[in-house]
């Protein structure tokens, strides 16, 4: 496909493309405000979420004058950390705390800065070629990009225990989502179980907001904290934030909260419903009534994307997760993606906020020295290359003595230290995560489950399902989940994922980076059989023939099946199915059936 | 089923907020506008939203932020809709657990027989 180069932006609303040959003059903040139009459908950058890592992103690239659309699935900015705080009030805002409403003046910033923001907006695909494909209001768009950064943040890290699926069984980051977003409390004294600085900061949360905690199960074991000691020297640059979490627990301590220290053996009893919370804690089986229990133990990276598009991911094992390998402004081994937030690895809001402006600043770098160096060195065809190379000038002109290759443009060596002075910051704060990481590494019992516990949810395999299929010779993801459809249900593996490589590498006693993960594929979200078929252009106008599919055709495609729909799709087109026939997709194969998956059926 | 709500509004006032009315297989229910629909549901006392496809136990909503797809409901006859992304609009019908009652063959939608 050929990739048009920056320069090369026509007007859709009047505005002026670049000049070419012109790097970002200095101050950047000087910069011309060019806002985004919102019907442009090629952009010269992407981003995707809006946590604070996404919003900086956008608001750095925006500020140098680039061509910035924003993408989320929720209606308004503020990712999960700062959800609803563009609608937040002055009661919830205290009970949330501080650092909630730091999301404020951020959100207030972004919506500013003149970049396009599209919310309810689901990403269901995204090319290495950066093109992305969203579904907004019932209908499927096609974007392009020059670049695109990924801030998609993180998710909880699945919490196998026995009952662990019964209603009533939800994660704290759940909770603290219903509080911050509908202001919903629990109606019962809440149990919260596990480890991680999450779990006391919501129950500081409820505190605040005088609900009553019937007690607190900590999973942490009990090593944790002198191996956490070993990373001491890193304290200093997060004393503030020890402090702070510090005094959260001593607050809860003064309410007298119950707190169960190195709980073991946690079951979620109940048949229809969870009834409570049994554990073993101090010697003892101990056994909570509630039919609400609150689960978490740490987030990891939301890695949807980047396993999609085939990046090299490498295995943290102190965090115990899948990490996108990336360089030092967090650019991405695919040409043209960078990755910012807790995404890239649990960093934190803070850090997610100056990674985002990296990313941000990087891109605007990447831009000047493209439209600068590209043209005159001859370079053509793939945008892809002119990236590469842009990238790989900007590395060599980061040189420490303060050297840069444009060293006469004072813009650009603003642009430079900017850089450099993030990533220093960043380096220092991502030195004190690695003490909480040790010391609030999850237990292994919480993360490796026993035969009977449910692994995936989606399709109810147990870990002795697959145990069993390990003990037949499977030794990756990709075979389980072909053995016993472990990781082909709707959620994609997002809540079984870490939990069979774990298993996996456990059982072989081999490394986690020799086991990998499943394979997956786009849609990373469901899609309709009508949306698929009814993708357009995002620019007005340019819709595609529509497929005469009626709207009796609702068919929701779970990822598994994607190649096959998209298939199904064109096939219905060419078809000119009568509008009155129902085009129905079989979205369950099972074995032995003669019927595959996929195969448009006229109903 | 409908129990006794895992969670209620943090504050008093909420019940004066605007309503819109929905309904929840077939019954009206007065819900605050623009709610949350999953939170919806839940401050309503909706225990199990579906059953799992694979062997039918009852399941809800477990994120609250669509990585479970847990909170799966039928929404103005959209089916797997995930209702904690879904915000309530006046006269929308939401329909719970039709699945796997109102489909083909039992072997297709795995009823039968457990799969090793």
């Amino acid at each position: 496909m050929n990739m048009p180069h920056p320069s090369d932006h026509s007007a859709t609303s009047g505005h002026s493309g670049h000049q070419t040959g012109q790097a970002p003059t200095a101050p950047t903040h000087h910069a011309e405000r060019r806002d985004t139009p919102a019907n442009a459908s090629h952009l010269d950058v992407v981003v995707i979420g809006a946590g604070p890592a996404g919003m900086q992103a956008a608001i750095a690239a925006a500020a140098h004058g680039l061509r910035v659309r924003l993408l989320d699935d929720q209606p308004e900015p503020g990712g999960q950390i700062y959800r609803a705080i563009t609608r937040t009030d002055a009661m919830r805002s205290a009970i949330l705390g501080p650092d909630y409403g730091d999301g404020a003046a951020m959100a207030r910033t972004f919506a500013q800065c003149g970049a396009d923001y599209w919310g309810d907006t689901a990403v269901w695909q995204i090319t290495r070629e950066r093109q992305v494909h969203v579904l907004r209001h019932g209908a499927s768009h096609v974007l392009s990009a020059d670049h695109i950064v990924l801030a998609t943040g993180a998710m909880e890290r699945p919490f196998p225990i026995p009952g662990w699926t019964l209603p009533g069984v939800m994660t704290a980051g759940a909770a603290q989502i219903l509080l911050k977003s509908e202001g919903a409390v629990p109606a019962h004294p809440a149990v919260l179980a596990g480890c991680g600085p999450l779990l006391y900061l919501l129950a500081w949360q409820y505190l605040q907001a005088g609900i009553p905690i019937q007690a607190i199960v900590q999973t942490t074991p009990a090593g944790n904290l002198a191996r956490a000691l070993r990373h001491l020297p890193a304290l200093a640059a997060g004393w503030a934030d020890l402090k702070k979490g510090l005094s959260l627990i001593r607050a809860l301590k003064q309410r007298k909260v119950p707190i169960h220290r190195h709980a073991t053996d946690l079951h979620i009893t109940g048949d229809a419903c969870a009834t409570g919370l049994q554990f073993t804690a101090g010697g003892k089986r101990i056994l909570l009534e509630s039919p609400l229990i609150l689960l978490h133990q740490g987030v990891v990276p939301n890695n949807q994307a980047t396993w999609a598009l085939r990046a090299r991911h490498d295995w943290n094992a102190l965090q115990h997760a899948w990490v996108p390998a990336t360089d030092d402004c967090g650019a991405l081994d695919v040409p043209g993606f960078y990755l910012a937030g807790d995404g890239a690895g649990i960093v934190g809001a803070s850090t997610a906020a100056l990674q985002g402006r990296l990313a941000g600043l990087a891109i605007a770098r990447d831009s000047a020295q493209a439209r600068a160096g590209g043209q005159a060195d001859g370079r053509t065809g793939d945008q892809a290359d002119n990236l590469t190379e842009g990238r790989a000038i900007a590395r060599t002109s980061n040189r420490p003595d303060g050297q840069t290759r444009s060293g006469n443009n004072p813009g650009a060596a603003a642009l430079d230290a900017d850089i450099r002075q993030l990533q220093q910051r960043i380096r220092k704060q991502r030195a004190f995560r690695r003490f909480l990481d040790a010391l609030y590494e999850p237990a292994g019992d919480t993360r490796i489950p026993a035969d009977d516990t449910i692994v995936c949810r989606c399709e109810n395999v147990t870990a002795g399902d697959i145990r069993l299929q390990l003990r037949n010779g499977s030794t990756d993801p990709n075979q389980v989940k072909s053995f016993t459809r472990c990781g082909m249900g709707p959620c994609q593996g997002r809540q079984c994922g870490l939990t069979v490589t774990e298993l996996i590498a456990s059982h072989h006693g081999v490394p986690e980076s020799s086991v990998g993960y499943y394979r997956l594929r786009p849609p990373l979200r469901p899609i309709t059989l009508a949306e698929l078929a009814s993708e357009q252009d995002a620019a007005v106008g340019t819709a595609q023939p529509q497929a005469t599919v009626s709207a009796a055709a609702k068919e929701v495609i779970p990822p598994a099946q994607a190649a096959q729909a998209d298939h199904a799709a064109q096939t219905a087109q060419k078809a000119h199915a009568a509008p009155d026939c129902r085009v129905a997709l079989a979205v369950h194969t099972q074995p032995g059936t003669a019927q595959p998956a996929g195969q448009p059926r006229h109903v | 089923m409908i129990a006794t709500a895992l969670i209620r509004p943090l504050q008093a006032t909420a019940a004066q907020a605007p309503h819109i009315t929905l309904y929840l297989d077939g019954q009206p229910l007065r819900v605050p506008a623009n709610a949350n629909l999953a939170a919806a549901l839940m401050t309503h006392g909706l225990r199990a939203f579906r059953h799992n496809p694979a062997g039918g136990a009852p399941r809800a909503p477990y994120c609250m932020m669509g990585a479970c797809f847990e909170c799966l409901v039928e929404v103005d006859g959209i089916p797997n809709t995930q209702s904690c992304l879904t915000r309530v609009r006046d006269g929308m019908r939401v329909r719970t657990s039709t699945w796997p009652t109102d489909t083909a063959s039992p072997q297709a939608i795995g009823l039968t027989g457990i799969v090793e």
